[in-house]
C-alpha cells in the first residue's frame, strides 16, 4: 500500500524516482478508487495480478482518481510516463481514451464497459442484463412482500440494462410481483450521492419492498447503509410463501437486530453489484448470524483487469473486443459464507438451470442497449 | 399503504432540510453582521470530513469494543474545524478587507482539493474516508426516526431567533450589519462582533457537515455537500435574511428535494425540473414578485 502512495506522489510531482521493469496506471471513473464496486472490483483485480509478480517483478503503479472531464488528463499524465498499460474502468472515460490511445501507440489500454476501437486498446463490455436476470430471479424467489425495489446511479441506457435485465429475472420467477425502479440522478454526481440513494430507498421500503438491488456505484452505500441500520420490516398483510421463511427460521440473529425488530419483523435485503457486496450485509461481523447481503451481481472487471496485467507482462497483450455473460463466467451471482445459509439448495439447482438456459439460447434477456 | 409513502415523504424532506437549515443559520449570523458567507459549501464539506475522520480514528483506538461517544467527538470536531474555516474567511474579510465573494470562493475550492489529500495520507483513496462503526442513536417512531442533529436543527431555529433579536449580542450583530459606523460610534467593536459571527456561522456549517457525512451515513464522500451550501445561501435569501423564514425556506427547499429524489427514474416529472422550482422561487423574491427580500444594508463592505 505505501509503495503506490509513493508511486502516486511520484506521478503528481512528475519525477520518475526509480528503475522498473513495467509502469501501469489505472484511471478510476466516478465514485473513487474505494467505491466498494465498480472501481474496487477493478483495482481488486490489478491488485492480485501484482501481488502474484511481486518478487519477479518491479511494477510502478500510478493511480489517478478524478472525474469523467479530468480522465483523459489522468490517461496522458500516467501514459507519458512509459506506462506498458492503462486500465480505464468506466463508459465515461471512452472518448478520452480514444484520444489517448492515438497519441501513445505504444501503450496498451483497457476500456471496461465500452468499446473504443484501437490496435492498443482491449474493450471488455458485460452482459449485465444477464446478470441482473440472475440476482433478478433469486429476489422473485425469495420476496415475502412480493415487492422489489431497484437503485440505479445515473439514469443512462447502461443502467437501464441493469434494470431490464433484473426486472424480467423478477418476473421470471414470480409473475405477479412487483418492481420499483428509481435512479439517483442524471449527472456525474448520481455515482457519488449515497445520501440520495439511501433516500430512495427509504422510499421503496415504505412501498413494501424487501429486497432491493443497486447498480449506482458508489452511491450504492446508501442502499446498503439502509438496509444494515434498518434491518426489518413488519409485514403488513400476506406474506408470501418463499423458500425464504424457512431457511430463515435456521439462521440466529444478531442481539442488535432481536432488539430492534423484535419477532414479528421480516428482514430486509441488499443485492450488491458489480464486486461481491455480499460481507457489507454483515452488521455484527460474525458471518454466521443473519446477514442483510442476499447476493451480488457480479460482474467480473477484476479478471479483466488481473488478466490485462498478466498478458502485459508476458507479453501477449491482443487488442480486440470481449463481451462476457453468463457463458463465458463474465457475470455471475455471489455465493460464498456470508449468505450460503440464505440460499437454499433447491434454489441453486434452479439457478443452475437458468444459467444453462441463457447460455443454450432458451432464455433470451432483453439488452437493453440494442433495444 | 399510502398513508406509509407519504410520511416517509415527510420524513425524507425533514432529513433533506436538516443540512440546508444549519446552513442558512449560519450563514444568517454572519450575513446579519455584514460578512457574506458564500464559503458555507465548503464548511459544510470540511465538517463533514472532520466528523467522521475523527470519529473513526477515536474509534480505531478501541478496536472490537463500542464507542458510542465516539461520533459526538465528530460532531464536535466539525463544529471546532467550521469554526475555524470561518476565522480563516473572517480574517481574510475583516482583517485584511478582501473581497468576501473571493474569500468564500476560495475556501470552496479548497474544499474540494484538501479532503482529497487528507483522505489519501488517511485511507489511501482520495474520495471515500472509512465507514465508521459507532453511529449517532437514532430518536423517534417508526418512520419519524432521525438522529439527534435533525432536532438540534430544528432547536435551533427559537435559540437563533432569541440571540438575535432578544439580546444585546443579537442586537449588535444587526446594528453592525446594517450601519457599522453607527454602531462604531457607539462603542460596539464592530470587527469583534463580525468575527463572532463569522465563526459562529463555521460552528453552525460544521454541524451541518456532520450530519451529511455520520448524521444520515457512515463516512465521508467527496464532494458530498452537492451544492447544499449554495442552496441554503438562496434559502437564506428567500427567507429574507429571518429565522422563521430561513426555516420555511429550507423546508420548502428540502420538500423539493424529497419529491425530486422520489421522482428519480420516474416517468412523471423530470426530477431536475422539480429541483429546479426552489432556485425559481429565489429568483422570483428577489426581483421583488413575491413580496421583496431586503438584505443587511452593510452586507459586503469591509469596516
Amino acid at each position: 500500500m505505501k509503495k503506490v502512495l509513493a508511486a502516486t506522489l511520484v506521478l503528481t510531482l512528475g519525477v520518475a524516482a526509480f528503475a522498473q521493469d513495467f509502469v501501469m496506471g489505472i484511471v478510476f471513473d466516478a465514485g473513487g478508487k474505494f467505491d466498494g464496486s465498480f472501481n474496487e472490483g477493478t483495482w481488486r483485480g490489478m491488485e492480485r495480478a501484482l501481488q502474484e509478480l511481486e518478487g519477479e517483478y518491479e511494477i510502478e503503479v500510478l493511480e489517478f482518481e478524478g472525474t469523467p472531464d479530468t480522465a483523459g488528463e489522468g490517461q496522458r499524465r500516467i501514459a507519458s510516463q512509459g506506462a506498458e498499460l492503462i486500465v480505464a474502468p468506466g463508459f465515461a472515460q471512452a472518448g478520452a481514451l480514444a484520444n489517448t490511445s492515438r497519441e501513445f501507440p505504444d501503450t496498451n489500454f483497457v476500456m471496461i464497459d465500452e468499446i473504443v476501437e484501437g490496435d492498443n486498446i482491449r474493450s471488455y463490455t458485460f452482459k449485465d442484463h444477464e446478470g441482473s436476470f440472475l440476482v433478478g430471479y433469486i429476489a422473485g424467489k425469495m420476496s415475502q412482500t412480493g415487492v422489489v425495489g431497484f437503485v440505479g446511479g445515473m439514469d443512462i441506457p447502461l443502467i437501464r440494462n441493469f434494470n431490464t435485465g433484473y426486472e424480467e429475472g423478477v418476473l421470471a420467477a414470480c409473475e405477479d410481483c412487483q418492481v420499483i425502479s428509481n435512479y439517483v440522478g442524471t449527472t456525474d454526481t448520481a455515482w457519488n450521492d449515497p445520501t440520495r440513494a439511501k433516500e430512495l430507498a427509504t422510499n421503496q421500503h415504505a412501498q413494501g419492498a424487501d429486497i432491493i438491488y443497486h447498480a449506482a456505484g458508489g452511491s450504492g452505500r446508501g442502499v446498503i447503509d439502509f438496509v444494515n441500520e434498518t434491518m426489518c420490516y413488519q409485514p403488513r398483510g400476506e406474506l408470501r410463501t418463499t423458500p425464504l421463511a424457512d431457511v430463515l427460521t435456521e439462521i440466529p440473529r444478531s442481539p442488535e437486530y432481536e432488539n430492534r425488530c423484535g419477532p414479528e419483523s421480516q428482514p430486509l435485503f441488499f443485492i450488491g453489484v458489480d464486486s461481491n457486496q455480499n460481507f457489507e450485509g454483515d452488521t455484527d461481523n460474525n458471518p454466521e448470524t443473519l446477514n442483510h447481503g442476499l447476493t451480488s451481481m457480479m460482474k467480473r472487471v477484476d479478471v479483466a483487469a488481473y488478466e490485462a496485467v498478466m498478458d502485459v507482462v508476458n507479453d501477449e497483450f491482443e487488442a480486440g473486443v470481449f463481451n462476457l455473460g453468463v457463458a463465458e463466467g463474465g457475470v455471475s451471482f455471489a455465493l460464498d459464507e456470508y449468505n450460503e445459509a440464505l440460499l437454499p439448495e433447491s434454489l441453486l439447482q434452479e439457478l443452475e438451470d437458468v444459467q444453462q438456459q441463457i447460455i443454450d439460447g432458451e432464455i433470451e434477456v432483453t439488452d437493453y442497449r440494442e433495444l | 399503504m399510502e398513508s406509509i409513502v407519504l410520511l416517509t415523504l415527510v420524513a425524507s424532506a425533514l432529513r433533506a432540510t436538516t443540512p440546508l437549515l444549519f446552513a442558512a443559520l449560519g450563514g444568517l449570523f454572519s450575513e446579519r453582521s455584514g460578512i457574506v458567507n458564500i464559503a458555507l459549501e465548503g464548511i459544510l464539506l470540511f465538517g463533514a470530513l472532520a466528523a467522521a475522520v475523527t470519529a473513526y480514528l477515536v474509534e480505531s483506538q478501541f478496536p472490537g469494543q463500542p464507542v458510542p461517544w465516539a461520533p459526538w467527538l465528530g460532531v464536535l470536531a466539525a463544529m471546532l474545524t467550521g469554526g475555524l474555516i470561518a476565522w480563516i474567511h473572517a480574517v481574510v474579510s475583516i482583517r485584511y478587507k478582501a473581497d468576501q465573494i473571493i474569500s468564500g470562493t476560495a475556501i470552496n475550492l479548497m474544499a474540494v482539493g484538501i479532503p482529497a489529500v487528507i483522505l489519501m495520507g488517511l485511507f489511501d483513496n482520495s474520495t471515500n474516508s472509512a465507514g465508521i462503526r459507532n453511529r449517532l442513536p437514532q430518536w423517534g417512531e417508526g418512520v419519524f426516526q432521525f438522529s439527534p442533529l435533525v432536532y438540534l436543527a430544528f432547536l435551533l431555529v427559537p435559540i437563533v431567533w432569541f440571540v438575535l433579536f432578544r439580546t444585546p449580542f443579537g442586537l449588535r450583530i444587526r446594528a453592525v450589519g446594517e450601519h457599522p459606523h453607527a454602531a462604531g460610534s457607539v462603542g460596539i467593536s464592530v470587527q469583534r462582533v463580525r468575527y463572532t459571527a463569522v465563526i459562529l456561522s463555521g460552528v453552525l456549517g460544521g454541524l451541518g457537515g456532520a450530519y451529511l457525512s455520520i448524521g444520515n451515513f457512515n463516512h465521508f464522500v467527496a464532494e458530498m455537500a452537492a451544492g447544499r451550501g449554495f442552496i441554503a445561501l438562496a434559502a437564506l435569501i428567500f427567507g429574507k435574511w429571518h429565522p422563521l423564514g430561513v426555516l420555511g425556506a429550507t423546508l420548502l427547499f428540502g420538500a423539493f428535494e424529497a419529491v425530486a429524489t422520489s421522482l428519480g427514474g420516474g416517468n412523471i416529472l423530470p426530477p431536475s425540473l422539480v429541483e429546479s422550482i426552489p432556485f425559481l422561487l429565489t429568483m422570483a423574491v428577489l426581483a421583488g414578485f413575491i413580496g421583496r427580500a431586503v438584505a443587511p444594508k452593510a452586507l459586503g463592505d469591509p469596516y
